[in-house]
């Protein structure tokens, strides 16, 4: 294919080269707005049918001998909407263009979305993947993706963990933009709507030298899909519905374009959710509803080589707590643990009492890309949010929340790209962002002070591509300022730590064989502490503990090696085995410590947060095998060792030992249907054993042992009405309704998961 | 259409949203709302006061340890009076709060646990607005002989509302101490 390409190109340099005061070329890159991977073998004509390109694996067409000013080019792809655009050339220049994607993917209903060929192991979730998650919050929807779990507290909050490890050391990008937001508590879920995103990229292990500080486990990339740049005014309605919590999403967006030479295109989208008491298996677990309201409105602007983009993001919700988790002290604790049913129990309601979380987050982003020419193009952003949390206990003696928190964040990216073709990239960018932290009044002790921090970064990253490799080398230096405030009795206290570090990463990727690769990367990431680390002193409410931080703590540290080995023999078999271990020097965990804090409401446990090394090695296995084509049998494996190595001993909460299998049956029904499909699957959570175990103080431990082993069925069908294009989805969860807790979810001590939930999707297509 | 000035605009917005929050450098002092950090209880008979038994944690659920934390030293074979104060000390000056629970007394419910202690009787002698025991006020009875143990004084907040089968269980503790007892 790519020969052929290449020789057409030829020939159409051949054919060019009639017109001899025309001399100028046309560099063309050609990307799919579903995949955004670059189109191969896609047919570029002059309006005049007089030239034809075809683009290379890479996605690029070299239009040569062109005539100063305008003309038309039409380009077209299978499975892609033909392209008419106008262009207006004065010199030897460079062009991005997406094609819009109108083929049905086949094979997206399948379990693996590794991205071949990055010398970084990441995994992309999309599709029919993404869309028998849709509903779900971020963190259960990402558990798709092989390797990452899920840190609850409760059915409704979640928090992805990649490789063991969750909160400040993952770095969530949404729309080029890193999150910010009051990341470090277990209970924060990620202020996230999951509709707003179409593509959801998982960077397993460090990746500080692109996305910054913080970035010791892993990173979430969000994108939306691209603006459009066709003239029609499109749309999409999604719905979904849960049986378990009567939980209802409403989903809907709408787009255009002008479709002119000058493209200006636009989104608008929005998302409704409200569920009601959860059900475990026997009880109502009282005041857990929750809703949500989200929207975002995008506006894309393309002129010559200039794109240019705008966008605004809101989102909000209420989360209703369980009163049974929100405990006073141990006592309380170690009644709830001991009892058999919940001491909360309640009714099916969509009302949400004390205690609640509510909290807002809106992001405005401004930046644009221009191509100067077939080798240098540059990015650049900027971009606000404001973040806004509030947490009201059980009692309701005031209006105050118990915490209530701003933060905002202003932040920038100004980046350099130089292609020297051949498959080479070289990356240079800077970033910069200013965030401030402020306490509002509330009716409790501050736990996290108000503090301003300044972060300047700068990073080199260089890529190649040759014969079967794709090599990739990067460098960065970070400078963090961080300045506290806190008033003691009338004392203002003044703090400041300033943080500096210096990452690497290094990787390779290499096709042994046609459809056989390795990936060996080798990363360095580096993290601040957390003002929670740092200042803690008193009690975390609701969690019945008394944290106390350190603020002379120093960065953590971490030093990652990934290496995967993935193979795939036509869609027949395939299989992909990634090896991990991170190594963290001064890891920050909470430490129990005796003797317990009393207080006037009786005992506390007592932590400290201390500073050691860890290490976090796992192996993460998944295969297919689908002999006759119609069933697809899986196989999943997650393994984590994670120690702390100054004690010898095992980290707490880290991911127990899970096996998932299951087959796909992709029958053969009539044309009415596009690729339906039934799926079942098995997975088994081992008891986590790899806990830690004081000898000296076996009361310290954990509150409690962690939850037995557990398997759960899920039933899944899907298909997509050719006609209509409706697609439609269905799923069912713990379809034995099993009585059961997970070690990662902090309410295993008061009551178990949440029991049979059947799911139906839709997602209904507009077009005017 | 202009598209630069357009982005321009975009831009000096976002700047301006920067615009420094003012009190970041300038937080408020660090003190809890309606937080309890220091129990009294006096034991009078006749009017006059007996003894004060005190636990003060004037940091609240910090840090900290409690500063003074008494045993309650009774005689034997009386009768007393006792009589509960709150007080939140993380607040200059410190703030009152037993009227407080006094009117939200519908949502409260002090509970008393002698253990070890034999024949101690402690009864409450206030009500709500319901006519359900609080216990900031109450009446303690002491046994004849000599003895020794502790006495668990908890605080329950029971925010739906109390009901006549409301005990130490239920809804969530404000305050649970456990004092050591004599009586001698």
């Amino acid at each position: 294919m790519v020969r052929t390409g290449f020789i057409l190109i030829l020939l159409g340099f051949i054919w060019g080269v009639g017109a001899q005061d025309c001399n100028l070329t046309l560099q063309l890159t050609l990307i799919d707005d579903h995949s955004r991977e670059p189109l191969e073998g896609a047919t570029i004509q002059l309006k005049d049918k007089k030239q034809i390109w075809f683009s290379t694996s890479d996605g690029k067409a070299n239009l040569t001998g062109l005539c100063p000013g305008k003309f038309v080019l039409e380009i077209s792809h299978i499975g892609c909407e033909t392209r008419i655009v106008e262009i207006n050339i004065q010199n030897s220049t460079a062009r991005e263009i997406l094609l819009h994607h109108v083929k049905i993917e086949l094979g997206e209903v399948s379990v693996t979305g590794l991205r071949q060929g990055e010398a970084q192991v990441q995994e992309t979730l999309r599709g029919s993947k993404l869309f028998a998650t849709r509903g779900m919050n971020l963190a259960q929807s990402l558990e798709a993706v092989n390797g990452v779990r899920t840190l609850s507290t409760g059915s409704t909050i979640g928090k992805p963990v990649i490789h063991g490890l969750h909160s400040n050391r993952i770095v969530l990008v949404t729309n080029g933009v890193k999150l910010e937001s009051q990341a470090w508590g277990t209970d924060h879920a990620p202020e996230i709507d999951p509709y707003n995103f179409d593509k959801f990229t998982v960077i397993k292990g460090a990746a500080s030298v692109r996305y910054g500080a913080e970035a010791i486990a892993g990173v979430v990339l969000a994108e939306p899909r691209p603006i459009p740049h066709e003239k029609e005014l499109h749309g999409e309605l999604n719905l979904a519905g849960f049986s378990n919590n009567g939980l209802g999403v409403i989903s809907g967006l709408l787009e255009g374009a002008n479709g002119k030479s000058t493209n200006i295109g636009w989104r608008l989208q929005g998302t409704l959710k409200k569920g009601g008491s959860v059900r475990i298996p026997g009880y109502w677990l009282a005041n857990t509803a929750m809703d949500e309201a989200n929207f975002s409105a995008a506006l894309g602007i393309q002129k010559n080589q200039w794109n240019w983009d705008a966008s605004f993001t809101y989102f909000s919700t209420k989360l209703g707590l369980y009163p049974g988790a929100h405990v006073d002290n141990l006592d309380d604790l170690n009644n709830a643990i001991a009892s058999d049913k919940p001491l909360f129990p309640g009714t099916f309601t969509y009302q949400i009492g004390r205690p609640y979380q509510q909290a807002n987050h809106w992001i405005a982003k401004a930046g644009g890309k221009v191509i100067w020419n077939t080798h240098h193009s540059s990015s650049f952003w900027i971009a606000h949010q404001e973040n806004q949390r509030e947490e009201f206990d059980a009692r309701a003696f005031n209006p105050f929340p118990e915490m209530s928190l701003e933060m905002g964040t202003t932040s920038s990216e100004l980046m350099h790209s130089i292609e020297t073709g051949k498959g080479m990239v070289w990356q240079n960018g800077v970033n910069f962002s200013f965030q401030q932290n402020i306490n509002n009044p509330s009716s409790a002790r501050i736990f996290i002070r108000n503090f301003e921090t300044w972060n300047l970064g700068g990073f080199s990253i260089f890529k190649m591509k040759s014969g079967g490799f794709t090599n990739e080398a990067g460098l960065r230096y970070d400078y963090k300022a961080f300045e506290s405030f806190y008033r003691n009795n009338s004392d203002l206290i003044v703090h400041n730590r300033n943080f500096s570090n210096m990452t690497a990463t290094l990787g390779t990727h290499y096709e042994i064989l046609p459809g056989m690769g390795v990936t060996l990367n080798l990363a360095s990431a580096w993290r601040p502490p957390a003002p929670n680390e740092l200042y803690a002193n008193g009690l975390h409410q609701g969690l019945a503990a008394v944290e106390i931080g350190n603020q002379d703590f120093k960065a953590e540290k971490a030093t990652n090696i990934n290496f995967q080995i993935n193979y795939k023999q036509d869609s027949t078999f395939s299989f992909e085995l990634s090896l991990y271990n991170n190594r963290i020097k001064d890891f920050i965990y909470l430490q129990p410590v005796l003797p317990p804090a009393l207080t006037i409401n009786g005992y506390y446990p007592r932590f400290e947060y201390r500073q050691t090394d860890a290490n976090l090695a796992g192996i993460d296995f998944l295969t297919t095998f689908n002999p006759w084509r119609i069933i697809e049998m899986y196989a999943k494996v997650n393994l984590l060792f994670a120690k702390n190595m100054a004690t010898d001993n095992w980290l707490i909460w880290m991911p127990a030992d899970r096996l998932e299998t299951g087959f796909t049956w992709f029958p053969n029904l009539n044309q009415k249907y596009t690729r339906p499909y039934l799926k079942t699957g098995f997975a088994y959570t081992k008891q986590q054993d790899r806990i830690p175990e004081d000898k000296d103080n076996p009361e310290w431990n954990d509150y409690a042992p962690p939850p037995p082993a557990y398997g759960l069925i899920t039933l899944e069908a899907g298909t997509i009405f050719t006609k209509s294009k409706i697609q439609a989805g269905f799923t069912v969860y713990n379809l034995t309704n099993a009585q059961y807790r997970d070690y990662m979810n902090r309410f295993r001590y008061f009551v178990d998961e949440a029991g049979l939930n059947v799911a139906l999707r839709l997602k209904i297509p507009i077009n005017f | 259409m202009k598209i630069l000035p357009f982005f321009g605009y975009t831009i000096v917005a976002l700047l301006l949203f920067t615009g420094c929050k003012k009190n970041v450098d300038n937080p408020e002092e660090d003190s809890a709302h309606n937080a309890i950090t220091t129990f009294s209880i006096k034991f009078s008979q006749g009017g006059v006061v007996k003894y004060e038994a005190v636990f003060d944690d004037p940091d609240g659920a910090g840090g900290a340890s409690p500063i003074r934390f008494d045993e309650i030293v009774l005689a034997p074979g009386q009768t007393y009076q006792a009589s509960i104060t709150l007080t939140n000390k993380t607040k200059t000056p410190p703030e009152d709060m037993t009227a407080e629970i006094r009117a939200a007394g519908h949502q409260h419910l002090f509970y008393f646990t002698p253990s070890g202690v034999t024949g101690l009787t402690i009864t409450a002698t206030d009500a709500d607005r319901m006519g359900l025991p609080i216990g900031l006020e109450s009446n303690w009875i002491t046994p004849a002989s000599t003895q020794a143990g502790t006495t668990r004084i908890g605080l329950r907040h029971i925010a739906t509302g109390k009901s006549s089968g409301s005990g130490p269980t239920s809804g969530h503790s404000d305050i649970q101490i456990d004092f050591i007892t004599k009586i001698q």
